[in-house]
Parts: structure tokens; sequence; C-alpha cells
């Protein structure tokens, strides 16, 4: 389940990193910062939080 | 041999050349900075360093007088991606922020050191998408110009490497691969581009992006250059704790040409309508033909996480570059790119889970592509999704970064993320007469198979004439 962040919530966040974002840069962040945020809601459904977190498994797999 | 060819010779060409005495490297270096300046307008070079490289040619020149020959580099010409240091040169990493400018290298980068004493010739820097991320909207150097048709892109984010190489203002560059970076720009300049394994060249000195995606590779006329170069730049790096010391191999080694037991997997959702254009599509499966005539066995892989690969890269791209910039980000946010901060800033702002959720995918995808390449020895696609396109990135500032250079990325963008080697071979031209790539790809440390198979199909198109 993926609730979008709205531009108020955003600006939060942005102050909380103390990063100077002007008003204008705001809905291509807010934009693309949703857009994830909605695709990482899918991943579920391919695995993923049974899946081991990506560690170089093929250099491993060559040493062994 | 005629003037007007040198500047478009090979490493190899080039070499037999010098040692036949035929050609003295004062003669290419002098062709190649004279079309740099007759080229200025495709924006392919930052920084051209004119007076030292005709010193070194000058110097390669009387090595040779006396049948010194340092390696089959020795007196080539070659340029660097202005990401990567090289000494006496400035550094822009294609960007106006401060923090990344350096007027003047004192040292260069362990990829260009080890060219320049394999005798090398540096001409100099080349343009790139802002800290090599893509995207680009405001070129503070220029925007790049693609040398098959000025009015469109030459890719990102090896722009320039890719545009001078193929216009022949150098005989090969440097560039760096984090989603394809350098395959996607040597697909659209009719190039090769070799992306290695990651952690197979030395990153120290380059600025970095996404530090488990970042890869250093080659750009080059051949693959049997891009074979002869990656035997000087493999092998571990002190200076680099994350560059791999397994041996390197021997990439260069003359073979028969036959492909005879290779197994080619042909990826199925590469040639979906939704990753690669009609003529793409349509150029990649008659040439397949061509493997299949070298003695190829070509069968059907499949990859059903492509699609996802994208999303999973800009996540990881995003945080990864967050966490290298963010101090800088705060200091200097307008002096970015309107696409590099935003990214930047995206990066900053995801949750922790997300990036966990984009690890564990990415370990999905890996143990498909890993899967593939256990059924075959190669896999092939477009090396890109249509011919290099124009009209977005003329006529529209700032770029939607979405319409523009990212449409091809799933294709090129898995192979980061499993950080096995791959590459765009030049495949032909559409009826328009622009180029179109294939991409290959082989089991990660493979580079020997992979640039074996790329070798022997440019060589057998070449007879064909294509």
């Amino acid at each position: 389940m993926h609730m979008e962040l709205d531009e108020q919530t955003i600006r939060a966040l942005i102050g909380a990193r103390e990063l100077p974002v002007p008003p204008e840069d705001l809905p291509e962040i807010a934009r693309r910062l949703n857009a994830l945020l909605a695709e990482a809601a899918t991943w579920t459904e391919h695995g993923a939080s049974e899946a081991e977190v990506w560690q170089w498994q093929f250099a491993e797999a060559r040493d062994e | 041999m005629s003037e007007p060819r040198l500047p478009f010779s090979g490493i190899a060409e080039l070499g037999r050349l010098y040692r036949s005495g035929a050609v003295s490297p004062v003669d290419v270096v002098e062709a190649q900075l004279a079309r740099i300046g007759e080229h200025a307008g495709l924006n392919a070079f930052i920084t051209v360093t004119a007076a030292a490289a005709r010193a070194r040619a000058r110097d390669a020149e009387a090595e040779f007088s006396a049948g010194r020959f340092r390696s089959p580099l020795h007196g080539v010409p070659f340029a660097v991606k202005d990401q990567m240091l090289l000494a006496g040169a400035p550094l822009t990493a294609g960007s106006r922020v401060a923090a990344f400018q350096v007027a003047e290298a004192d040292s260069s980068a362990t990829a260009v050191a080890r060219l320049e004493e394999a005798g090398a010739i540096p001409l100099g820097t080349l343009n790139t998408h802002e800290l090599h991320l893509g995207g680009t909207a405001a070129f503070p150097y220029g925007r790049p110009r693609n040398p098959g048709d000025p009015q469109r892109t030459p890719g990102s984010s090896s722009s320039g490497s890719a545009a001078a190489v193929a216009a022949g203002l150098c005989t090969f560059s440097l560039g760096s691969d984090t989603g394809g970076s350098i395959r996607g720009p040597a697909a659209y300049c009719g190039v090769v581009g070799l992306k290695p394994t990651w952690s197979r060249i030395s990153r120290h000195g380059v600025v970095p992006l996404s530090s488990t995606l970042d890869t250093v590779g080659t750009i080059t006329r051949t693959a049997l250059d891009a074979a002869l170069l990656l035997e000087v730049l493999a092998g571990p790096d002190p200076l680099d704790p994350t560059c791999d010391t397994r041996p390197t191999d021997t990439y260069a080694e003359s073979g028969s040409g036959s492909l005879a037991g290779v197994r080619i997997g042909v990826v199925e959702e590469m040639l979906d309508p939704a990753f690669s254009d009609e003529a793409a599509v349509a150029l990649l499966k008659e040439r397949l033909t061509v493997f299949e005539q070298l003695g190829a066995e070509v069968g059907t892989a499949s990859l059903p996480l492509l699609a996802t690969s994208r999303l999973v890269t800009d996540v990881i791209v995003a945080a990864e570059a967050a966490s290298s910039h963010y101090g800088p980000l705060r200091a200097e946010y307008r002096n970015y790119d309107v696409n590099t901060r935003a990214t930047l800033a995206v990066g900053a702002l995801l949750p922790a889970d997300v990036l966990v959720q984009a690890q564990r995918m990415r370990t999905l995808i890996a143990e498909q592509v890993l899967g593939c390449l256990a059924e075959f020895d190669v896999l092939a696609g477009p090396a890109a999704n249509a011919a290099p396109r124009w009209e977005e990135l003329l006529h529209r500032e700032p770029v939607p970064v979405r319409e523009d250079h990212l449409a091809s990325v799933p294709l090129t963008q898995i192979y980061n993320l499993v950080g096995n080697p791959a590459l765009s071979v030049p495949a032909g031209t559409t009826g328009d007469g622009l180029p179109l790539g294939i991409q290959l790809a082989a089991a990660p440390w493979q580079e020997a198979l992979l640039l074996r198979t790329a070798g022997a199909f440019g060589k057998a198109l070449a007879g064909l004439g294509a």
C-alpha cells in the first residue's frame, strides 16, 4: 500500500535535510519521489521482501 | 596511407603503421588536433591539451626512431571523459559546481595514468552530462552533438567520448557507465563501447556518482582495440579499495573468428515495442544470422524483470549520488543543473526502507541474469531502443528527463545492477543512415569471451560491407 506524499510533506522533508530547494523545483521533485515510492510499493509482488540484500554475489560465487 | 584516413585508424592499425615507419605519431596527433578545431561545433571536447600532446608525440617519434616501442598503445592519441583527472588539465565534471572544479590536476586518475605509462598520448578532456548522471538540461560547455547528424543526440552521459572517436578527433576514449553511459553513446555514434565487470578497472581519480554501479570503460573503433586497452587498464589498484584483485586475462587473443560452440541468447523482453522500435528489432534479427554463420548457437533468453530494473536503478543511483554529493548540494544547490539537482534531492529524501527494497530487487534481477548466463554464454539485444533522436534535445530546454535519453536505459541498466560485462557493437544503420548497435553481455569476468564474440561479429559485418 503506497500513500502519495503531498507537497507540504515533501517541503517538511526538504527542510529536515536542510536543502535550499526553491519553490519552482518542488513539483518535479514531488513527481519523481512519488513515482519511485509507487514503484517500490509493487516490489513485494516480485518477492523482494523475501530476498537477500544485494552483496556482490557473483564475486563470492566465483571465489568459492 | 592517405592523410584523411589517419584520424580514423584504430589502435592495432596505428601500431602496425608505427612499426613499419610509414607514419609518425606526430602526423596522427596533428591530424586529430586539426579535426578537433574543424569540428568544434560537436562540443565533444571541454579542454584540448595540444601543446603537451605535441611534445609527447615528438618524444614517441624519437623513441620509435630508436626502435623502442613501449606497448601497442605507444603513440596512440586518446581523450578522457571530463570526470576523471588528467594531469595538467582542468577538471569540471561537466558541471558549474565549484566543489568539482580543479584548475589543473596534479596527477592523473589511475586508469589515465596506466594509458600514459603505456605511451598513449592524451589530447584533452571530453564533454559529459553533469556528474555523468545523464539528462543534463543546460550544458555549461555546450550541448554535445552526434557526428553522424549534429541535429541529433550522441547519447549520454559519455557523449563527448563517443562523438570524439566517431568523428576521428581521437583514436579511443575513456568513459564511464553507471546505467549505459558508455554503451548508449557508442550505439548512437556507431563505435564500440565496453563496460567491463564492475571493479575490473580502478576508479581512483574519478568523480563518483553511484558507487556500486559506476564502471570505467572504453570507446573504440573495434572490439580488438577494446581488448588491447583492457589489458592495460584492468587489474588491482592500491589507491582504490573497491578495485578487484584477481589476475587479469589475455583479452586480445587472436582467434580464428569462429564462434562455434558459443551459445547466444536473445533477450526476448528487449524486443518488446515498449523498449525497442521496429528498426532496432529488425536489424538485430537480421544480424543474428551473422552470429549463426560464424558457428554460434542462437536461442531465446528471458529476463522478466527487465522493466523493473529501471526504477530499481533510479532508486540506487539517486540514493548513492545523494550520499556522495549531499554536502555540495546543500552548499551550491543552484549551481547544479535542474535535472541533476532534482535527482540528488530525491535521493536525499528517499526512505531507507525503499533503498533496502531496491537492493533486494537487485538480488532477484541478478538471479535472473546469472541464470540466463548459465544457459547461454552471451546475451544479445538492441543497445539502444532506436536510432538517435533529436527534437527534444534541440527545441526544448530544460529537457523532461523521462522523455529524453532514459527511454533506452532498461536495456543497459540491468547489467549495471548485476555488475557483469556488456558492450555495444555497431550493427549497421537505419534507412536514413543513422547508426544502431547490438548489446552483448557475458558472465562476470568473461570479458575475453565477450570481446572475442564482438570482434568476430564486427569483422564478419565489415566483410559484408555493412
